[in-house]
């Protein structure tokens, strides 16, 4: 699979993107990209992905997208414009004059065993926060703890050191020393009626 | 909850915001722009005072910039915030503060708990975000670390570290004895046990032992009394109190004991009696004492009619002078030697009476001299004295006070010219007459001296003589003593004379008494042994049932008698030795029985005690296992949630908002866990290769641009990990030194986390460019969404002045979708 295809897939299956026809009109003007995607529900960026080629001329890249926001500018839209530059790496001096009118992401072509991370850290700015789930949902010792002693379940003294775990330290130690104490009064409870 | 959204903010004199400035915040974003000195972080700062009524990176610092809130010279402000809608837990929704350079009164919205989480979660002030790395990677206050204390607040993972904590006494048998020290008592109690069950044991085969050997001298015991009595075997079976009984009512033997020895010693009594008899009568002759007795006294009677006449002559004339003599008859040597010793004495004591006499006579006659010399020396000197009839001395001294009377010839007395005799000078002449007085004045002292001591020595004469006197005896007795000397020297020469007759005497009178006393003694005895026969004849009888006749004499019959009763005596002592040593060796046995029996009740009441502590002991080990188990699955429990709640949480969401700011950065920073299940939470900072591998600190691998974004993103993930309290975030200037990449990414992020995640978020830049990029990038999006730039400026009057835009959505059209 191509990079280009994979920053489409990515942008449409986790972004919510949409994909725009080829070419796309800007008021009445055409403008002709590899891809063009805009976001869905509530954000309005405009993405324009450009698979940078060998028969790619730098300056023709900037130009287009110099157009496109002047366009959308003429037209009083405030889409954010992100160019997302694929397969080959422009100049410097291209993505410069291109970041200063749009948000730039030269992703190129990533290889390697994390080269599809790598294409989505490069497209995460453009996809929604996902937001994990509250810490507090994935607490909960005591459940942990019961089912890390499954011997002791029903266990009085399990019950009562853990009952008092949450009343700190001190309480859990009262705990210990009162099972060991009766133990021991028990045993010199005995003793001392004989002695 | 998501909802509540700060509202309208009202600053009055607040630090660089001279006069009035309200600011509208009801949107969704609220973008606020100034440039440096204008007050941007003022109004955040003005925020965080309504909200928590404190500014919490400076009141580290203490309270003292509470002062310099005030503008110059403005004489004090106010500031009041009003949110849409009160929290979830409740409170208000406008706070309020007022302040001048001496006052500080805040009225905040949230309350203490809920102003700290602002601060510490939704707030991000400039000044914070160039330290927040160093805070978070400080492990310098160990378990107490800022981080250790968010991971902790933030996992709740205080019940489990008490758990692990408080359960660590059951791991060391140290710790069991501190924590409940009368563990050491059972401990104690238990060793103390254990010695006396040894102690017992031992005591018990001691007992059995000695027992045992008593057992076989008891029966040997028995045996012997066996052959007076029936014969007697005690065994296991042996009813010993009975046995007893039998023993001790056989008390025959006390009694035969008795009356033999009573027997015994009235034999004894008889042979002593007997053997007193019949030494004397060895040389019993009546008859010849008898005679002697006679022939004894007429010699006395023919001696004291002879011989001693003269010497009781002798004797009665000296008991007339010395009436307590011993009387002659009873002891005539005695009253002779006595008389002689006392006459003796007495002629010694005349004759120094008349030596002390002739010496005194003497001495009178020479004192006498010396009266008679002295009485005539003082009459001397009595007339030479009265010859002086003018006291020279005076006379004298009364010369020498006319002395200075006299100027001339003429004198100062008679008024006569002294130069019509001739004779020199007045005053010559009475200096002449001074020094004869003064001369004869000597030569009377010197007599009066003399005598004075001749006085004395008369004295002395007169004394001595008066003395002497008295020794002197009268003529009368010179004479009574003279001639008592005489009779007593005669007395002496007498009695020395009749000494030889006085020891004859002496003599013949004792051999007289000692006759008598012969014959007395005889007669006695004679009817004694008269007595004592019958009396042994009837001890012969009852001894030996024969008569003393059948003997060779009486004295062995006595002996003979004297042995069989002794062999009696000895066989019924034997018997009774042997009855009451069984009678005692019983008693032994009966109370050795009793020892073991007592022993062997303590054992087993030692052993049962041991048991109760041994399952004491069990108890406690069980229950000590539990705790080791707890306190273990606790420590795991722990650590997996602090593992979970790192890697799939707090880690990841660093990870994705700081990939989103660097895209390129082969370094992310990361949280690094504690390897294993270590007793504390103690994260440190670390950054992760792309690759996965771990390396250095942030610190050390990042940009100084990355290293920001580092922080930022680090605030943004701990703020998105914890449970959403109040969904606001206030970032003030957050972007200084980032690049234009990183801008266009921050914008996107920011919107993200407002659009998506539902937080209202208030923003503070100084680039005009930025504002106008993020005015852009924030500008609503959907239906509901909401922008409010806010331009902070002065006026000419230097008041500030905020300018404040309000954006909506519109639908845009640009592009033909």
């Amino acid at each position: 699979m191509r990079t280009t295809d994979h920053v489409l897939e990515i942008l449409v299956k986790e972004g919510g993107y949409r994909k725009l026809p080829t070419p796309f009109k800007v008021g009445s003007l055409p403008f002709e990209f590899t891809h063009a995607l805009v976001a869905g529900e509530r954000a309005n960026d405009l993405v324009v992905v450009i698979e940078v080629s060998g028969d790619t001329i730098d300056d023709g890249v900037t130009r287009k997208i110099l157009a496109l926001t002047r366009a959308l500018d003429v037209m009083g839209s405030k889409r954010p414009v992100t160019a997302v530059l694929t397969s080959g790496q422009p100049r410097t001096e291209t993505i410069h004059s291109i970041s200063r009118v749009c948000r730039v992401l030269p992703i190129g072509a990533p290889i390697g065993p994390n080269a599809a991370e790598a294409v989505r850290d490069w497209l995460s700015v453009l996809l929604p926060l996902i937001q994990q789930p509250p810490i507090e949902t994935m607490l909960n010792w005591t459940v942990d703890l019961s089912a890390s002693l499954p011997t002791l379940t029903g266990n009085e003294f399990a019950k009562s050191v853990i009952d008092a775990a949450p009343r700190g330290k001190t309480a859990v130690e009262e705990v210990l020393a009162d099972a060991i104490t009766r133990s021991v009064d028990a045993a010199t409870a005995d003793e001392g009626d004989e002695e | 909850m998501n909802g509540v959204r700060l509202k309208n903010l009202t600053i009055k004199n607040f630090r660089s915001i001279r006069g009035q400035v309200d600011i509208p915040l009801d949107a969704q974003v609220v973008l606020i722009h100034g440039t440096n000195g204008m007050g941007k972080t003022s109004v955040l700062s003005a925020i965080e005072l309504g909200l928590t009524g404190r500014i919490a990176h400076l009141a580290t610092n203490g309270p003292r910039y509470q002062s310099y809130l005030t503008t110059l010279d403005s004489g004090g402000g106010s500031i009041e915030l009003s949110t849409t809608a009160p929290l979830a837990g409740g409170g208000g929704v406008s706070g309020a503060l007022s302040f001048s350079d001496n006052t500080f009164i805040p009225t905040p919205v949230l309350d203490a708990s809920n102003a700290r989480f602002f601060s510490e979660r939704c707030y991000l002030p400039q000044a914070t975000l160039g330290r927040l790395l160093e805070v978070y990677d400080d492990k310098k206050t160990g378990a107490n670390s800022p981080l250790t204390l968010f991971v902790k607040e933030l996992l709740g993972l205080d019940p489990l570290d008490a758990l692990v904590d408080g359960l660590d006494y059951a791991f060391n048998v140290t710790r069991v004895r501190k924590l409940v020290p009368d563990f050491v008592h059972l401990e104690k109690t238990k060793l103390s046990l254990e010695e006396e069950r040894r102690r017992l044991e031992l005591s018990i085969n001691d007992a059995t032992r000695v027992a045992n050997e008593r057992l076989v001298q008891l029966n040997e015991t028995l045996k012997l009394l066996a052959q007076q009595n029936e014969a007697l075997l005690v065994t296991g079976e042996t009813d010993l109190n009975q046995l007893k009984v039998k023993l001790d009512s056989a008390r025959d033997t006390d009694q035969r004991i008795t009356d033999l020895s009573r027997v015994r010693s009235e034999l004894r009594g008889l042979q002593e009696r007997w053997k007193s008899i019949s030494s004397i009568e060895l040389s019993h002759d009546q008859a010849g004492k008898e005679k002697a007795d006679q022939l004894a006294t007429d010699a006395l009677n023919s001696w004291w009619s002879s011989q001693a006449n003269v010497l009781e002559e002798a004797v009665k004339s000296a008991r007339i002078h010395f009436s307590d003599l011993p009387s002659f008859e009873d002891a005539p040597e005695q009253s002779r030697s006595e008389g002689e010793r006392r006459a003796r004495a007495e002629a010694d004591r005349c004759e120094r009476l008349i030596a002390a006499h002739s010496a005194a006579s003497n001495r009178v006659t020479s004192l006498n001299a010396i009266v008679q010399q002295a009485s005539t020396r003082i009459s001397e000197i009595n007339a030479n004295l009265s010859s002086a009839v003018k006291d020279a001395k005076s006379l004298a001294s009364a010369l020498a006070g006319i002395g200075p009377h006299i100027a001339d010839e003429t004198c100062p007395v008679c008024s006569r010219n002294y130069a019509e005799l001739d004779s020199g000078s007045l005053s010559a002449h009475v200096a002449a007459k001074i020094a004869s007085l003064s001369n004869e004045a000597g030569r009377l002292q010197t007599l009066a001296t003399s005598r004075a001591e001749e006085t004395s020595r008369l004295a002395d004469a007169q004394r001595a003589l008066l003395s002497a006197a008295s020794e002197q005896l009268s003529v009368e007795d010179l004479a009574k003593i003279t001639e008592r000397r005489l009779q007593m020297t005669n007395l002496v020469q007498t009695l020395v004379d009749l000494k030889e007759t006085a020891a004859e005497t002496t003599r013949l009178l004792a051999m007289a008494a000692i006759a008598r006393q012969s014959v007395v003694t005889g007669r006695r005895q004679d009817e004694q042994s008269a007595l004592v026969l019958p009396e042994i004849e009837a001890m012969m009888q009852k001894v030996l049932q024969v008569s003393y006749s059948g003997f060779e004499s009486i004295e062995v019959a006595l002996a003979e008698a004297n042995r069989v009763i002794d062999e009696r005596v000895t066989e019924v002592e034997r018997i009774a030795a042997n009855r009451i040593r069984a009678s005692s060796d019983l008693d032994m046995r009966i109370r050795d029985l009793s020892h073991i029996a007592t022993l062997h009740v303590e054992r087993s009441e030692t052993l049962a005690r041991l048991q109760t502590l041994d399952s004491a002991f069990r108890e406690v080990e069980i229950t000590r296992a539990h705790a080791k188990k707890i306190s273990e699955a606790a420590t795991k429990v722990r650590s997996d949630i602090v593992t979970k709640v790192f890697n799939t949480s707090l880690n990841k969401v660093w990870r994705d908002l700081f990939v989103r700011l660097a895209p390129s950065e082969q370094f992310v920073p990361a949280f690094r866990l504690p390897v294993g299940s270590s007793v504390k939470v103690e994260a440190v900072l670390e950054t992760l290769h792309r690759s996965g591998k771990a390396s250095g600190s942030p610190g050390a691998m990042l940009s100084q641009g990355n290293l920001n974004t580092a922080a930022l993103t680090l605030f943004l993930a701990l703020h998105l990990s914890v449970p959403v309290r109040m969904p606001w975030l206030l970032l003030d200037d957050p972007v200084q030194s980032m690049d234009d990449v990183h801008i266009a990414q921050f914008a996107a992020l920011l919107r993200s986390v407002s659009k998506g995640l539902n937080r209202q978020v208030v923003i503070a830049v100084h680039e005009r460019a930025l504002f106008d990029y993020l005015s852009l990038e924030l500008s609503p999006a959907f239906a509901g969404d909401s922008l409010i730039t806010v331009e902070i400026g002065r006026n000419f009057g230097g008041e500030a002045v905020a300018k404040s835009r309000t954006f909506t959505f519109e639908d845009d059209h640009a592009i033909a979708a």
